[in-house]
């Protein structure tokens, strides 16, 4: 499953990697003919780059996050923001809040790949404001620093979130994600169960 | 009945004291504050060192047309509209309100009618728009972003008030206040004029007085462009860069001027502007900031002019449209004529409100645009200045404040005592945040 999981992964960033490099040159051609009747040449990276997020979420995975509702608060830097394919990383605390259970929580880094920022969409009048769709697939490694009660032996000590986000859009001064799904997997990369983000808010810092 | 219970009671009560606790410390900061920039800095004696006191605070030199300043909503709705006919290439436009509204509707048809046509207009409107009343009426007046987005018009909000924002927290007290324009890469404009019912339209139903500037300048251009890419990129998911939007030289530059340019990328511009004209003066200030929300900070301005024996005058608007900034106003009156501040009420008898800030220096340093003598334009808000050093106009600047001042009455200590009730300083603490 692992295998078929890595392969699916593959093809889809060589996909969009391609598809990039085509929008990429057609943009290269727009670029070249603008610099030809402008005297200023200068492009821009993104405005901010670091980032906040609070996310609300749940897991159906009983041998390694006990039941509760988990708030994940993360930190990060989202450097190149590119229409194609960007990665932003994050530090993250994974937080049994109701029930309280302190020693239960995670901390965590995540890579996040977007794949693309699509300005036509279909959900585009469900906001006020105008908001590109920004799908992404998060890869998280999360340690239990502050106690063993989530686990069960050693493999509950560290878990990996792989978290599908279809549902996210970028404003430009964030990212707002609703129903995210989860695959919880254990500390040897096997199958721990579920999990399911109801949203969450990601802001740049001023 | 427990999420109503809890909307009730302790989360309303939560937010209550998070938000009043918030407030009460920035304003305690503020008012026992004894940081002060100006402490920290050295009289500017002559012309080089004004040069290099903005050089150091990098407000860039740029070279420029001779200004245009447009002294009335007439004046300038009417230069508005000749500048978006002429526009072949793209508009980009920055304003704190931007309203519909019978006198603004104009513009906006313009704008929408050159979006049409094929001429790229990016729009950022600050929502604070969203809070606007038709004046002397409970109708709150329609903010125009939808109506431009539908028409073609590239529309961005600056730190939108939205539901999905609801954990930016403080952040959400920054605010655009800018107002400038930029047209096919040549002309720019800031001032104090939004596009709404108070900039546009006549005395007689509302308008105020206040002022647009408008230069060529290639220098101005290139950076006011690359500011507006920056705020747009901030709070639009559309990226755009400014390699997209040519400039166009000045073939025969007549003056220059210094760029005061707070945005996204440039903190305590607007402070470093205010300090020169403090450092510089050596006879006489004058200022029309009616919105002067004053701190320890900002007396200590005034107060480094006045004990080198500066005339240090400031003139406030009467008959503001709200109740609260009068109070706050009136409220901080006493403490600037006890930093040695001669203090001018306007009470024309159309009863109109100034909104016009102006700065200068010894009739010989003048600055125009949407800072506003307080902590909010200090800190918190995005602002545009044109300082000029040139006699030309500041000629024009002075005999458009002598106008003023023939309809001005110079305000007594007694009178400035009468103001410091509890009320208003109730009012004056919001309006230093909020004003």
């Amino acid at each position: 499953m692992k295998r078929q999981l890595c392969s699916i992964l593959t093809a889809l960033v060589l996909v969009l990697a391609v598809r990039g490099n085509v929008f990429a040159q057609d943009t290269q051609v727009a670029q070249n003919t603008q610099a030809a009747k402008t005297t200023n040449q200068e492009r821009l990276g993104p405005s901010r780059t670091l980032f906040y997020s609070v996310t609300l979420q749940g897991y159906a995975a009983p041998d390694l996050l006990p039941d509760a509702e988990y708030v994940n608060f993360g930190l990060g830097i989202d450097p190149v923001q590119s229409p194609f394919v960007s990665a932003a990383l994050g530090l993250h605390w994974l937080l049994p809040f109701n029930p309280w259970e302190f020693d239960a929580s995670y901390l965590g880094l995540s890579c996040d790949v977007t794949f693309g920022r699509y300005l036509a969409h279909p959900f585009g009048k469900l906001f006020v404001r105008r908001v590109s769709l920004a799908p992404m697939v998060s890869f998280g490694a999360y340690v239990q620093p502050f106690g063993e009660k989530a686990g069960q032996g050693g493999a509950g000590k560290e878990i990996f979130l792989v978290s599908c986000q279809p549902l996210r859009f970028f404003s430009g001064d964030g990212y707002y994600t609703m129903g995210a799904f989860d695959v919880v997997l254990d500390g040897h990369l096997k199958y721990g169960g579920w999990g399911v983000r109801l949203f969450d808010f990601t802001y740049f810092f001023y | 009945m427990r999420i109503k219970y809890l909307l009730n009671n302790k989360l309303s009560r939560l937010l209550r004291v998070f938000f009043s606790g918030m407030l009460a410390l920035v304003i305690a900061g503020q008012l026992t504050s004894c940081a002060s920039t100006i402490k920290h800095e050295k009289p500017v004696d002559n012309e080089a060192d004004l040069s290099a006191y903005f050089a150091a605070h990098e407000l860039p030199l740029c070279t420029c047309s001779m200004p245009k300043i447009y002294f009335s909503s007439s004046q300038w709705s009417k230069r508005a509209l000749e500048l978006i006919e002429s526009a072949h290439d793209y508009i980009l436009i920055t304003v704190f309100l931007g309203n519909l509204h019978e006198y603004s509707a104009p513009v906006y048809d313009a704008l929408m009618k050159k979006a049409q046509q094929g001429v790229r207009v990016y729009f950022i409107v600050d929502p604070s728009s969203y809070l606007q009343y038709r004046i002397g009426t409970k109708e709150v007046l329609p903010v125009v972003s939808q109506t431009l987005a539908k028409a073609g018009v590239h529309v961005a909000e600056y730190n939108s008030f939205s539901g999905e924002r609801l954990f930016t927290t403080v952040n959400l007290l920054d605010r655009e206040h800018r107002k400038y324009w930029i047209v096919d890469g040549k002309y720019v404009t800031t001032g104090g004029m939004n596009i709404n019912q108070q900039s546009l339209a006549p005395f007689a139903e509302g308008g105020q007085m206040d002022t647009t500037v408008e230069v060529e300048s290639e220098d101005v251009v290139r950076r006011m462009v690359r500011s507006f890419c920056v705020t747009w990129n901030a709070f639009s998911p559309e990226h755009i860069d400014p390699a997209d939007f040519p400039i166009q030289p000045v073939e025969a530059p007549e003056t220059s001027l210094w760029l005061a340019d707070q945005g996204l990328d440039n903190k305590g511009t607007t402070d470093a502007m205010f300090d020169a004209f403090f450092l510089y003066a050596k006879k006489e200030i004058w200022m029309i900031q009616s919105f002067s929300f004053v701190t320890n900070e900002l007396l200590d301005k005034i107060r480094s002019a006045t004990s080198r024996g500066v005339k240090v005058n400031i003139l406030i608007s009467n008959h503001g449209d709200m109740d609260t900034y009068d109070r706050a106003m009136g409220y901080c009156l006493q403490p600037l004529m006890d930093a040695g501040a001669n203090v001018y009420l306007y009470t024309s008898p159309e009863k109109v409100f100034i909104h016009y800030k102006l700065m200068m220096a010894d009739q010989t340093l003048v600055a125009f645009g949407s800072a506003n003598f307080n902590f909010r334009s200090e800190h918190l808000s995005r602002e545009m200045e044109f300082v000029f050093n040139d006699a030309r106009v500041v000629q024009q600047a002075y005999q458009n404040l002598q106008s003023l001042t023939a309809q001005t009455r110079l305000v007594t200590l007694e009178e400035a005592k009468s103001y410091r009730t509890f009320n208003n300083f109730l009012q004056y603490l919001v309006m230093v945040i909020g004003g």
